[in-house]
């Protein structure tokens, strides 16, 4: 461990001496926004002899490398007015430049609105940055354009089929995914079980995907970031922005109170209620399934170095069978977020938030009325210094996040329920970092991003620890306990974990990019169903549940052919994980005080390769992709193993997919897309017998994950037109989700009727047919 | 309703659909079966030994084997074949079953291959079961579209007491329903009436109720439900309801817990995933080899109610085995020809009827 950080170190500061070599020439950095001060990515400095000078990165910052003397640059970008930017290079500088939007009817152009070159220039490895007006004409299921639900049409992006909760990255599961708003970490995205996601489409900016390289500044999951931005609120006039569609209406209202302060608020909220009311089955009529979600956000320019931005985020969701289940589930956030610019080359930015996680499962069944409660509280907190010397673009910083769920209860209904009452504290933990990281830019054609985070975890009581007699952690084996008080360190893990991207650019069209990454994970997604659900609990780390650890490798060739309108790409990846948890066959995972013996912990692995090919013209932008990735777990410890120790595939493992893209402008005012997605089904427990023992006929199943449901594939389509009204900014959009009404299997189980002993395997599709929805949206 | 018509019909909001699949699997062929029980009762005990098929449903019984009890203290039970291939019937009088003991079950195959159960310790805490029934009427959809009938039904329920509540319980329930039922009686020469059937059933055996002291405390398991009976002709006769309460081995417990679960999977994405439930048998020569089934030894507490049709708030069905002269012979239930055909169904009058 010590070889590897003074590695590190001087790995660091060879770098840096090398970079030193850029200073003969005056650097220029600045900021690119719009009149909300919104920063614009991917505006392009232009000198007059027509050479790039630089891009804005997703926070609209540029960096120019001139020697001493006036430039006049122009300043172009798609959705905004060109214009000129002359400034004279004596000495280092900060400079703002505000860009004017240009009015656009319906052109919100999906795929290209992003530098088609940040595929070559950027130096990490599978970083995609998508703002909403990339993801807006996407057809999408019942008009709900969504930024889960549109990640998912990207490579190395996969669900394990519709109706689940949270996605899979490159062969991790859904809880490895860090999903942050504005840096909130949330825990469940998810409305009507995954069919949408809580982040309002009219609230929210953009977000970049982290796929291969994490830099330092991201840590506590080990497969991938979420970085999603909040829309900030216009600072000039008030508008509004509204929506109806088939399944839910949403508004959004923001303007400015002051002239430094600017609101957004944004709801949303279904009538699933009355469409369930229209169904001609009594038990479906007697349901009820609906959500709504809230977002409001607050900024305040004190002046050009300061900035203060609150925001507090709303969701919930209720899912009721008549007289029989029901689930509940809510988020509930607040954030901060000051920032203040030190210098023009250093900037302090400050971070404070919590969120609560509320969920609840209600049982009606005759005599066994009951519910069960859990959730999750976490608060975090980050300070992060970003400079940007020359050549250099670093981030250092402290982060904690304390971790402290609320007691797990289940307790009956009423008095005739034969449920006992149990309550059970779920283990509290605490994770600290510091961090720095650099981009440094050793030649135009050369740049590195490396990065080092140290984390220190800390398992904490209230708890209760169980002995056990030998490493085979089962009830039976409890010798003794040990009682933590409130706040006591139980068990404590620090580990280092170093981050490295490295790019290199053959020609102004090809660029190759390597990474590797060591990531850890404190807090783990315990589950135990077919597939993940709201109700599933977060765990975190202890003595007998360690923390995960991978190593994530990728490399990458990056090529762009005909000026930019074909951008291609081919990374492979590998991923080497520990202390991967799996669960006990049958395990029982509600109301456990030592979750630890119904878990198992084992290692994973996974590797893959993804194909990508992007086409970009003014008319016509798609992308297609291919991706191959297996996934694998190897339990073989004390306390039992699965499938005789032998690598199995993963539930999410689905070898092949293929996506397609493409959204085609008719005319000015309207534009047709679609999307095209197949790929392997996912593996399943299938029965393979069934033996009699009395009158009961026993199924007997196979190894875990031994079989696969059918493949999926899917078609959607949809058109959009604008300038429906005149002198209004409207659009009307028609979806066909899923328009081949093919039943792709979501699951595979077995059914005994009554009077057929013999077991039928039956497919559940989830979506089961087309799905025509109708959108109007319209902004004032 | 149960869960799995439940998920689905809210489903159907978003058109989900089910439909038989033909998975491609290799169906494992050939393992053995043995399923053994044995208790302090007086009802009787009895082994099941017989082998997958390649067919679902299709069961071969192990013709040839013999089947041996064996206690911790050296003495051994004897099972006698029945008329039925792969069923054998303990014989009470070759060895007492008592609690505390530890059993072991041996089957030998007419090839020579033995196998031999996991020892099984019968505890020693008596859970007490103390039956209730109530009667209800609950809305069924049938499930096409729409379509909801009202049906009655009888729930019996238990509540257990614990009598050592300090110690742990592994606990399983059985319960059974026994009446009588008389077959038609067709006019003949000689007045003779054809001898009733007493049925002797199970009531939901699929539903395994079962529970655990881990972190109970107290001296009575609250009021669980066992089983439900939908109302029919049973109820034209008096009806015994027997719940028996099985205190068992924690391996027992589990074995029948998993049973359960996969039993009762609705298919949803809220189900416990499924696998095999590994049995406690093997091959005594070949510890490779995947043997199915459990064998248990517990001490069971025995609780009857007798259940009337004056109990039911509502009519009962009228038995559809009356004699009526202008109805054919062949438009009889075959029940009512022959009641041997009930499944349970036996000449014998139980001693507790």
């Amino acid at each position: 461990m010590n070889i590897s950080r003074s590695y590190t170190l001087i790995l660091f500061l060879l770098l840096i001496a090398i970079s030193l070599k850029a200073q003969d020439k005056i650097t220029l950095d600045g900021r690119v926004t719009d009149p909300q001060r919104v920063p614009v990515e991917g505006a392009t400095f232009m000198t007059q002899d027509g050479t790039v000078a630089a891009i804005t990165d997703t926070n609209g910052k540029f960096r120019i490398l001139m020697p001493p003397g006036p430039v006049t640059f122009y300043l172009t970008h798609i959705s905004y007015v060109n214009r000129e930017v002359t400034h004279t290079f004596t000495s280092p500088e900060y400079i703002q430049v505000v860009m004017q939007p240009e009015t656009v009817s319906l052109n919100e152009v999906i795929i290209s609105e992003t530098d088609p070159r940040d595929n070559i220039k950027q130096t990490t490895t599978g970083l995609t940055h998508l703002s909403m007006k990339n993801i807006r004409n996407i057809p999408a299921f019942l008009g709900e354009t969504d930024v889960i639900k549109s990640i998912t049409l990207l490579p190395g992006v996969s669900t394990v089929g519709e109706g689940a909760a949270g996605f899979n990255v490159r062969g991790g599961s859904i809880d490895q995914n860090l999903v942050m708003i504005d840096g909130m970490q949330l825990f469940n995205t998810s409305h009507v079980l995954g069919f949408f996601s809580i982040f309002h489409p009219d609230a929210t900016r953009d977000f970049d995907l982290y796929k291969g390289h994490m830099p330092a500044v991201y840590g506590g999951r080990v497969s991938s970031v979420l970085d999603v931005n909040s829309l900030q609120g216009n600072k000039d006039k008030w508008g509004a922005t509204a929506g109806i569609g088939t399944f839910s209406t949403r508004l959004t209202v923001n303007g400015p109170v002051t002239k430094n302060i600017s609101v957004l608020a944004a709801g949303r909220i279904t009538y699933s209620d009355w469409i369930l009311g229209q169904i001609k089955d009594l038990d479906v009529q007697q349901s009820s399934a609906d959500f709504r979600d809230v977002f409001f956000r607050i900024d305040d320019y004190f002046n050009e170095r300061h900035h203060l931005m609150l925001s507090a985020i709303h969701s919930r969701d209720n899912f009721n069978f008549a007289g029989d289940f029901g689930y509940a589930w809510s988020n509930n956030g607040f954030n901060m977020n000051y920032d203040f610019q030190i210098s023009p080359l250093t900037r302090l930015d400050v971070e404070a938030n919590f969120l609560r996680y509320e969920s609840s499962l209600s049982d009606y069944t005759d005599g066994l009325e009951s519910r069960l409660e859990n959730g999750m509280d976490k608060w975090g907190g980050r300070a992060n210094i970003h400079i940007t010397p020359a050549s250099h673009d670093i981030n250092a910083g402290i982060e904690g996040k304390l971790y402290d769920p609320p007691v797990e209860r289940r307790f009956p209904l009423n008095e005739m329920s034969g449920v006992i009452p149990k309550a059970v504290n779920r283990s509290r933990g605490r994770e600290m970092a510091i961090y720095l990281n650099d981009v440094f830019t050793i030649s135009p054609v050369f740049d590195i991003s490396a990065g080092i985070r140290l984390n220190m975890y800390q398992h904490l009581g209230y708890a209760r620890e169980y002995l056990y007699e030998s490493d085979d952690i089962a009830d039976e084996n409890i010798v003794d306990s040990v009682f933590y008080d409130q706040g006591e360190v139980i068990t404590t893990y620090t580990q280092p974990a170093p981050r490295i991207s490295v790019r290199y650019e053959f020609n102004p069209a090809t660029s190759l990019k390597a990474s590797y990454n060591r990531t850890y994970q404190y807090l783990h997604l315990i589950s135990n169903t077919t597939a993940p659900t709201p109700v599933d609990q977060w765990q975190v780390s202890t003595r007998y549940i360690p923390p995960t650890s991978s190593d994530n490798y990728s490399l990458g060739v990056y090529r762009n052919f005909n000026n930019d309108k074909w951008v291609t790409s081919m990374e492979v990846f590998y991923k080497q994980q520990q202390n991967v948890i799996e669960y006990k066959d049958f395990a029982d995972l509600l109301v456990q005080e030592n979750m630890e013996s119904e878990l198992l912990i084992g290692n994973g692995k996974a590797y893959g390769v993804e194909l990508f090919l992007k086409h970009s013209t003014p008319k016509w932008n798609s992308w297609i992709s291919y991706v191959y990735t297996r996934s694998f777990v190897s339990v073989d410890e004390p306390s039992g193993d699965i499938n005789d120790g032998e690598w199995f595939p993963a539930y999410y493992d689905q070898p092949h997919a293929f996506k397609f893209v493409s959204d085609l402008r008719l005319g000015r005012r309207g534009s047709f897309s679609v999307n095209f997605i197949y790929n392997t089904g996912r593996p399943i427990t299938a029965l393979v017998s069934d033996y009699r023992m009395g009158q009961l006929v026993i199924p007997h199943y196979s190894d875990r994950n031994e079989y696969r449901i059918p493949n999926y594939m899917r078609l959607d389509v949809s058109f959009t037109i604008g300038n429906i009204i005149n002198k209004f900014e409207d659009k009307l959009n028609i979806s066909v989700y899923n328009i081949l009404g093919r039943k792709n299997a979501y699951s595979v189980y077995y059914e005994r009727l009554v009077d057929e002993p013999i077991p039928q395997a039956y497919k559940l599709s989830v979506l089961g047919s087309a799905f025509p929805s109708i959108t109007y949206s319209i902004e004032l | 309703m149960n869960r799995r018509l439940a998920f689905i019909l809210l489903l159907l909001v978003f058109g989900t659909c089910r439909e038989p699949i033909d998975l491609d699997v290799d169906r494992v062929r050939g393992q053995l079966v043995v399923y053994g029980h044995v208790d302090n009762g007086d009802d009787a005990l009895y082994v099941q030994v017989s082998r997958t098929n390649e067919l679902p449903y299709q069961y071969l019984p192990e013709v040839g084997a013999t089947v041996t009890l064996m206690d911790n203290q050296g003495n051994t039970g004897v099972y006698r074949r029945t008329q039925e291939d792969g069923i054998f019937l303990y014989d009470r009088s070759s060895m007492r079953i008592i609690p505390g003991r530890t059993y072991r079950l041996r089957v030998r195959t007419a090839n020579g291959t033995v196998y031999e159960s996991d020892p099984e310790q019968i505890p020693l805490n008596r859970a007490i079961p103390q039956a209730t029934v109530e009667f209800k009427q609950v809305l069924v959809n049938t499930g096409s579209a729409g379509s909801v009938t009202t049906i009655n039904v009888m729930d019996i329920y238990a509540t257990t007491v614990l009598a050592s509540p300090s110690s742990d319980y592994f606990i399983r329930w059985r319960s059974f329903q026994t009446f009588r039922f008389n077959p038609t009686d067709f006019p003949d020469p000689f007045s003779s009436v054809p001898p009733p059937c007493y049925i002797n059933r199970e009531i939901q055996p699929q539903r395994i109720p079962v529970f655990s002291t881990a972190g109970f405390q107290g001296d009575q398991i609250p009021r669980r439900l066992m089983g439900r009976i939908e109302i029919d002709y049973a109820f034209n006769n008096k009806n015994v309801i027997t719940v028996k309460a099985f205190s068992q081995t924690r391996e027992a417990y589990d074995f029948y817990r998993k049973a359960g679960i996969v039993l009762n999977n609705t298919g949803s994405i809220f189900d416990i995933p499924a696998a095999a439930i590994p049995g406690n048998f093997h091959n005594v020569e070949d510890p490779e080899e995947e043997v199915l089934g459990y064998f248990d030894a517990s001490l069971v507490e025995i609780q009857r109610i007798e259940v009337t049709r004056l109990d039911f708030p509502y009519r009962v069905p009228e038995t559809d085995c009356m004699y009526e002269s202008s109805r054919p012979v062949e438009q009889y239930p075959q029940r009512c020809l022959n009641c041997t055909t009930i499944e349970g169904s036996s000449y014998s009058r139980p001693y507790f009827y």
